[in-house]
């Protein structure tokens, strides 16, 4: 991921300077977003690592430079982050300062708004989340605050562009605020001697005064450019002195102080309601994680994403991407024009082929894997964007503790559902090494990613939705027994898991859209590589003869304990690099005819219970070593083909029709 | 950027790419709060082309 989002051109214009400044977590960025351009120069600031982001905007018809800075808790800093924020006040002088603050946190963001009125800024005080804010029974009286304050305060929704104009509007008229917080008498005394002693500067001699008193080593530089080493020497003293009639450091009785006026504003502009518990969407998101009501509300979605993925993804646009498209054209025109230019029947074999590049690795890629994990994809967006994925992990997590797992194991196994690589990584979030190793093995053996799931689903969505509750019965029965026997030989007490669950809302569009887009090209960028490069393997494998050698060897598992028909092979090979193409291996035999559907469901359980990619594999050696890996791997592969086998025996014997 | 598993709101500074070893070229964001991994629709160059284009 890269950190530094630095985009082309940078815009650094004159105009005047617009500074958002505000604590962390409060959609900073965001406003940053909607105010400025679509370019933005993201630089260190002079002397530090800490960046700071600039653009360019035209509000009230005046070209403007915005700078968004450093979430801050405090001006008088206590991190580079804060020191760099209190310079830009310090030193550039800027025209406009707007305050962001989290409507539902607003105490924190008074404490900012106290400092800036003392510095003698002119600011706006923007209340932005004010969504959240309602939600959780908090409401701001604005009118109040903005009289209290004496600046203008307006609310805003960032995310949903609530307020922007009123924001942009509110800038043509800032108000330094003539708040001022009354300190101890002691300390106000001591700042009448100090201010005196003060250079000019952009921000307020009493504010500049109250850093020096508390002690504010990062001012050090500054004084001795601007002032004689008497005046120091005095200053120090000064805050030495009054240091010793306190027993608490001096920054502390200060911001004590501020957090109190800060509580006493706030008695007089909030006021909570409770939430109303008894709405529509709470009471689903109590469904969404009660132990009974829950299992019903989750096989409502598993419907729905079968119906959308199953039916319409790995049907309808299949059909039309694999027998339209490439089936009419790509394919046929491919053909035509490798065997028309290209002699050697070698590379013509390699690209148009039985296993070509072209004919088999792409038409794979395009005409079955993108339609399906599509529309998956934008399924996962709306589980992301509803509040339901987090109530799964909750629902996962009374289910861990049956089986006796420790809650933290959880999150892990959740993440895998997004990228079983990943959620490897994430298993370090273990305390003893036993329970890494059993998260990565249960993580390995049945948790697919989210691709693999969405392939895995199309395929069960060409049988009946009986098959696709066997499948999950089979995935999840594994886990619990194999999570069952593994915690028996881990010793420890069980972990507390804490998730903060978000409410169930109504996702948007557009943004299920944008991640969509997003994720589609990722994967295509991840897969469709390792689809080339297990193709060109196959195609080797045919060419040295070996393919049938590897058929007839696997003959006695694949064809005979599997009961599947022996080009399954082909595709379990493929199912070594990822499960996703082995799965797509198999829904072209399925859709030729080649396999009914207890051979279907057969072969995806197996194909669920390989190791998910190479990519996983690597990651496996290199957080467990190579030696676990290869045990791991001894023991999955294996597995995932006893499960399949006692599946096709079960089935068999019992007479089930799918 | 908010995590869409816990509603973490995370600061660009935050985002911990450090252990990973899939490079600097991965498209992929960790949540700091929950460790959740999710794409980050703003490192897309496809939306990106996407969205030069409507705006023309």
């Amino acid at each position: 991921m890269h950190t530094h989002q630095k985009k082309a051109k940078g815009d650094e214009g004159g105009g005047e300077k617009v500074l958002l400044i505000g604590n962390p977590n409060v959609g900073k960025s965001a406003i940053f977003n909607l105010l400025t351009g679509k370019y933005v120069t993201v630089s260190n600031y002079p002397g530090t690592t800490v960046e700071i982001t600039s653009g360019s905007a035209s509000l009230n018809k005046k070209n403007c430079i915005v700078l968004d800075t450093p979430g801050v808790n405090n001006l008088n800093p206590l991190s580079e982050d804060e020191k760099v924020t209190r310079d830009i006040l310090l030193k550039e002088n800027p025209s406009k300062i707007i305050q962001v603050a989290d409507t539902k946190n607003l105490r924190r963001g008074l404490l900012i708004s106290l400092q800036l009125a003392e510095m003698g800024f002119p600011f706006l005080l923007d209340l932005n989340m004010e969504d959240e804010a309602r939600s959780r029974g908090i409401f701001i009286d604005t009118q109040k605050l903005s009289g209290l304050l004496g600046v203008s305060t307006v609310t805003t929704i960032a995310t949903q562009r609530k307020g922007i104009n009123s924001l942009i509007k509110g800038l043509e008229h800032l108000k330094s605020s003539p708040y001022q917080v009354t300190y101890h008498p002691v300390i106000e005394d001591y700042l009448q001697q100090i201010e005196p002693l003060l250079p000019p500067a952009a921000i307020s001699k009493r504010s500049l005064g109250l850093m020096l008193l508390a002690g504010d080593e990062s001012l050090k530089e500054w004084l001795h450019e601007n002032l004689s080493p008497e005046a120091i020497d005095k200053i120090e003293s000064l805050h030495q002195n009054l240091q010793k009639k306190f027993n608490e450091p001096l920054n502390y009785v200060i911001t004590e102080r501020r957090l109190r006026t800060a509580d006493t504003i706030l008695d007089q502009v909030m006021f909570t309601v409770r939430p109303d518990k008894s709405s529509f969407t709470a009471r689903i998101g109590q469904w969404c994680v009660h132990p009974i009501a829950g299992i019903p509300v989750f096989l409502l979605v598993l419907y729905l994403t079968y119906k959308f993925v199953g039916e319409f993804g790995a049907g309808t646009l299949v059909g039309f991407f694999e027998e339209v498209l490439f089936g009419r054209y790509i394919n046929p025109w491919s053909i035509k024009l490798v065997t028309a230019t290209i002699p050697v029947k070698f590379i013509q074999e390699l690209l148009v082929g039985e296993y070509g590049l072209i004919t088999m690795a792409l038409s794979y890629s395009i005409a079955i894997v993108f339609p399906i994990v599509t529309t998956f994809f934008l399924i996962f967006g709306l589980l992301e964007d509803s509040g339901y994925l987090p109530r799964l992990a909750v629902m996962v997590n009374k289910l861990f503790k049956v089986m006796g797992l420790h809650g933290k194991a959880v999150l892990p196994m959740v993440l895998g559902l997004g990228c079983d690589t990943m959620a490897t990584l994430t298993s370090r979030i273990l305390e003893s090494k036993k329970e890494r190793v059993i998260v990565t093995l249960l993580l390995a053996l049945g948790v697919p990613c989210s691709a693999q799931l969405g392939v895995i689903l199309g395929m069960l969505g060409g049988l009946s939705f009986k098959a696709t509750i066997i499948w999950l019965g089979v995935i999840i029965g594994v886990i619990l027994i194999v999570g069952y026997l593994a915690s028996l030989v881990i010793p420890g007490k069980g972990s507390d898991f804490v998730l903060e669950l978000p409410p169930i809302r109504i996702p948007q569009i557009s943004n299920i859209v944008i991640k969509t887009i997003a994720r589609v090209e990722w994967y295509l960028k991840e897969a469709v590589p390792l689809f080339i490069l297990g193709t060109f393997a196959l195609f080797l494998l045919v060419k040295l003869q070996l393919l049938g050698i590897i058929e007839r060897g696997a003959s006695p598992i694949i064809t005979g304990f599997l009961g599947l028909p022996a080009e399954s092979t082909a595709a379990f090979i493929l199912g070594f690099l990822r499960r996703d193409y082995g799965a797509a291996g198999l829904y072209s035999l399925a859709k030729a005819g080649a396999m009914d559907p207890i051979q279907i469901l057969v072969s995806l359980v197996t194909i669920t219970l390989f190791v998910p990619c190479v990519a996983n594999f690597f990651i496996i050696i290199k957080e467990r070593g190579l030696k676990t890996a290869l045990a791991m791997a001894a023991f999955i592969f294996p597995t995932a083909f006893l499960v399949g086998g006692l599946l096709n025996l079960i089935l068999r014997w019992e007479g089930i029709e799918l | 950027m908010k995590c869409p598993l816990c509603g973490y709101n995370i600061p660009r500074e935050k985002i911990e790419c450090r252990n990973c070893p899939m490079g600097n070229n991965c498209q992929l964001v960790c949540c700091p709060h929950c460790h959740y991994q999710f794409i980050d629709p703003h490192s897309s160059r496809l939306l990106n082309l996407l969205k030069r284009l409507f705006k023309r």
